[in-house]
């Protein structure tokens, strides 16, 4: 699994480049994408590491690879809801996740799109300070995720591999 | 739906709450749909000066509080925001 510690330290660097005169934006899109990767990749450890036990490495690799960018991305934005859907409400017993998840699924739908302009946007330019903040804003996310309820985590995680599907 | 002007200053209202000490110089917002073809809000947020890594950390709850006053009346669409200096701006148009 990739370590989403190691990607954002990665980021990082990316997005402080050191060197004189204004950071080439081909550094600055790699810092945004690098950020965005390390949300992802935490989110895609946590979901193999809820669901199943670690003596079964293969079916953790299986769980670890099945969230798609897309749904995840739709997904998110319904968690992301306050108050949620009737259908989600009527399905989880509460209003709404609480500000930690919230938090999370706004920026996880935030940094996905920033990356999906990063990458193939070409008439698209960013600031240093931008790229920066893309990276505080995926560290804040994982923050957010690890701080918040156990249980309501594995609701939200649960959601995100399978939503609800209609009776 | 919600209108570009009533959105844009229910934006400066949360700025004022969450960065009281910022100088916004200016709020863009513009009705463009997502990279999955989603209708959206799009908010270009200017400041005359940069706020402090700090004081943008502040920044991460607007979409949530966005998201829950365009709920009230009933729009859907996703709040994507950005943030960037006046001199930031100049600098990238060039």
């Amino acid at each position: 699994m990739l370590d989403p510690q190691q990607l954002l330290d990665l980021a990082r660097e990316q997005a402080d480049s050191p060197g004189a005169g204004a950071p080439r934006q081909v550094v600055l899109r790699r810092a945004v994408s690098t950020a965005y990767y390390a949300v992802f990749h935490m989110l895609c450890g946590a979901m193999a590491e809820i669901f199943v036990p670690a003596n079964l490495p293969k079916s953790r690799a299986l769980f670890y690879r099945s969230p798609d960018h897309k749904k995840t991305k739709e997904r998110c934005k319904r968690l992301g809801q306050n108050p949620l859907h009737s259908e989600e409400r009527s399905f989880f017993g509460f209003a709404a996740f609480s500000s930690e998840l919230r938090t999370f699924a706004n920026t996880f739908v935030l940094l996905q799109e920033l990356r999906h302009r990063c990458d193939y946007d070409p008439e698209y330019k960013l600031s240093k300070a931008q790229a920066q903040q893309a990276v505080d804003d995926a560290t804040q996310a994982i923050g957010s995720f690890a701080a918040a309820n156990s249980d309501e985590k594995n609701q939200f995680l649960a959601y995100l591999l399978f939503a609800v599907r209609p009776l | 739906m919600t209108g570009v002007a009533e959105t844009k200053a229910e934006v400066g209202q949360l700025l004022k709450q969450k960065l009281p000490k910022a100088e916004v110089a200016r709020i863009d917002v513009r009705e463009q749909p997502d990279a999955e073809g989603q209708p959206s809000f799009y908010i270009y947020v200017v400041f005359r000066s940069s706020p402090s890594r700090d004081e943008l950390r502040q920044t991460n709850t607007l979409v949530d509080q966005l998201r829950t006053w365009l709920g009230q009346k009933g729009d859907e669409r996703f709040p994507y925001f950005s943030f960037i200096t006046e001199k930031d701006e100049k600098e990238l148009s060039q």
